[in-house]
């Protein structure tokens, strides 16, 4: 490929790149005309949450715990060559809260829940359900797009608290259980570094912006997915692909503005 | 609606006027006109590819051509936003190929969710409303059945089922026949029929089911993509008979060639005949 | 869509069980109720800080009361840090407030000796006694340059 064709080929990423955002955007428009315009759809938007959010307990619960428990082990294992094992507790909690809950949190619903979103809207447009929905003159943003993406948004904050809490328990019972710290000096420790608005606010935002940004992926690659079980399978895998480097990316540029 | 089909016959309920449409790099057709009179069956025939079930799409405005009008019931759908054809496909009924019920619901729910979001009909007379529809296409016990566990043959009378849920003016069928036993054709080809006689629907279908098309069309129109003598999509239309007498060369190849193809065809129109 | 009560029930158990975690998270961990309007607002002056941070514990006989709301430079170059205490709290006048280390290297917190008088504190007043931070690298330098001034200082240039 010569230098030309090789910029040539540049500037068309570059271009389906802009297109695809523009797109993302007018999409993002939709969905939240959708939910502010009636009719307001609780069934669906109960049976998304089911899907998303309780479907995803058990692998959110246990990983918490065990990402809690190796925590505290590596936290104990270097803290203890600083006589610092008493601040255990702040060293697990901060990683929970700020950095680690929301972020794995995401990675896991995107993993979980965003593909099979995907998945399941892919397939409706492979099989014309969506197509059909219009013909009923039924907008399937309104039916089936925004109550997925909105659940997705609202499940994430109440995922990533679930995780920390189990994850808190689960490097408590390292720490307090089998490394032998104090459970009121591991509770102290995690109790005055932790502050309400800096951290746990700010645990809860990122949650909550890593949600919509997951639904908004899952959800527009599964409309926009070719009608073939080809297309199907490549909503699906892009969306965890491109869900898990926004979620990366995203961490960074909060972090960084926010200071969370 | 028109229940007398020679009454019918003067008044036009879909039109296309100079169409054109690709998708992307593949162009679909150009400076396609036809039209579909009101209260009769009218069959889109075509080779694969030619674009049938794509002429039901934008009828419904689910696609957008590039240039032409399109006439449903009276409006220029062309002209009009996703939301103001909301509108027209109220009047609309389609049926689709895969039958296109929610595979989340019952049938039951599928066929009763048209009457939930467009009427404020309570649950009893939603419930009768559902059941003279699954009567109506002979459909009994599939109330809690979910649609996967329908045969294809089900599926696509209960597809049809809640294409006319609504008391369309039009029904718009894409390939009703396809992948289907010969007995399964024969009973939608009947029903589609009834619709059409009892309830003075339009109905529009797409099929290369040459040997149906000829038994229960009144009105058939013949996709022909443009070749060296003749530039532009041409639509051939007219009755069965009509079609059967023509002397174009082009019409005469394609009746014969769908004919003779395959033997599965050829049982069909035998099974179909007894 | 139909109702589904099994579905709802858990629905409605996941909802809460989330939401008891943000709870746990708030009040319990990330100290919500503490600090709230209507506390105990104390300020008290040091020479050094040391390492104080705002949110540090304040505390009483090793019981934590309070914590440190704000560190800031006085007209007089010293450190004013504000505390907010239980308000439930009797603080008599003649307290002294001191910045201590948890462990050698742990966090810095201030620590509450209270005194003898009859009068107490009332809010935005100062606590006079204060002690201010032990900076051990000080500490270190001074050991050294005690015992062993003048080597230091030759060979150390």
């Amino acid at each position: 490929m010569g230098p030309a064709a090789a910029v040539q080929e540049l500037g068309w990423y570059a271009l389906r790149f802009v297109d695809q955002l523009g797109k993302l955007t007018v999409f993002a428009a939709q969905i939240l005309r959708a939910l502010a315009s009636p009719p307001v759809r609780v069934r669906v938007f109960v049976q998304a949450v089911f899907d998303v959010g309780v479907l995803s307990l058990i692998i959110i619960c246990v990983s918490g715990t065990a990402v809690g428990m190796v925590l505290s082990l590596q936290g104990y294992n270097t803290l203890v060559r600083f006589g610092a094992e008493q601040s255990l507790g702040a060293v697990v909690g901060l990683s929970l809260i700020r950095e680690l809950g929301p972020v794995l949190t995401a990675l896991l619903a995107t993993g979980r829940a965003g593909s099979a979103t995907a998945a399941e809207i892919g397939t409706m447009v492979a099989t014309e359900q969506l197509d059909g929905l219009r013909m009923m003159a039924v907008d399937p943003i309104d039916l089936v797009v925004a109550p997925k993406a909105l659940a997705m948004t609202v499940a994430m904050p109440l995922l990533s608290a679930l995780f920390i809490t189990f994850g808190l328990f689960g490097g408590y019972l390292v720490g307090v259980g089998l490394m032998g710290i104090d459970g009121g000096t591991y509770m102290s420790s995690l109790q005055s570094a932790v502050d309400f608005r800096d951290d746990v606010l700010g645990s809860l935002l990122k949650a909550l912006v890593f949600g919509g940004l997951v639904g908004l992926i899952a959800t527009f690659r599964g409309f926009t997915s070719a009608p073939t079980s080809a297309g199907v399978s490549a909503a699906t895998t892009s969306t965890v692909v491109v869900a898990s480097v926004c979620i990366l990316l995203f961490d960074y540029v909060i972090t960084a503005l926010w200071g969370v | 609606m028109n229940l007398t089909p020679d009454a019918a016959g003067a008044d036009v309920h879909v039109a296309l006027e100079r169409v054109d449409m690709a998708f992307g790099d593949r162009q679909v057709f150009r400076g396609l006109s036809c039209a579909f009179a009101a209260g009769k069956v009218s069959v889109i025939l075509g080779g694969s590819g030619s674009g049938k079930s794509t002429v039901l799409r934008l009828i419904g405005g689910l696609v957008r051509p590039q240039a032409g009008h399109i006439f449903v019931a009276g409006e220029d759908v062309t002209c009009l936003s996703e939301r103001q054809l909301y509108g027209v496909r109220k009047k609309l009924g389609m049926m689709f190929q895969g039958g296109a019920l929610l595979d989340s619901l019952t049938i039951y729910e599928n066929l009763a969710f048209p009457l939930r979001e467009h009427t404020s009909l309570d649950e009893r007379a939603i419930a009768a409303a559902v059941h003279r529809r699954l009567d109506a296409v002979g459909l009994t016990d599939v109330d809690r059945l979910l649609p996967s566990q329908l045969s294809g043959g089900m599926l696509r009378r209960a597809a049809l089922a809640r294409a006319i849920i609504l008391d369309p003016v039009i029904v718009l069928c894409d390939e009703p026949f396809s992948g289907l036993d010969p007995v399964s054709v024969k009973r939608i080809e009947n029903l589609l029929v009834q619709i059409n006689q009892r309830l003075g629907i339009t109905i529009v279908l797409v099929s290369h089911h040459i040997a149906s098309t000829m038994r229960m069309a009144e009105h058939v129109v013949l996709l022909l993509q443009s070749d060296d003598h003749h530039p532009g999509t041409t639509a051939v239309a007219g009755s069965p008979e009509e079609l059967r007498q023509s002397s174009d060369p082009r019409v005469v190849a394609f009746l014969t060639d769908e004919c003779d193809d395959g033997d599965a065809r050829a049982a069909d129109v035998a099974a179909g005949n007894t | 869509m139909t109702r589904s009560p099994l579905r709802d029930f858990i629905v409605g158990c996941f909802v809460l069980a989330g939401l008891g975690a943000i709870a746990y998270l708030s009040i319990s961990v990330g100290g919500l109720s503490y600090g709230g309007p209507g506390g105990l607002n104390l300020y008290a002056t040091f020479d050094q800080t040391g390492g104080l941070k705002p949110r540090a514990p304040v505390v009483i006989a090793g019981v934590k009361v309070g914590q440190v709301t704000s560190i800031t430079l006085d007209q007089n170059a010293r450190a004013r840090v504000d505390l907010d205490l239980d308000k439930s709290l009797k603080i008599p006048t003649d307290t002294s407030a001191s910045i201590v280390t948890s462990g050698i290297l742990g966090d810095r917190y201030i620590s509450l000796q209270l005194g003898g008088e009859s009068e107490y504190l009332k809010p935005g007043d100062e606590i006079s006694f204060t002690e201010s931070a032990v900076i051990l690298e000080r500490l270190i330098g001074k050991l050294i340059h005690n015992t062993d001034t003048a080597p230091a200082k030759t060979e150390g240039q």
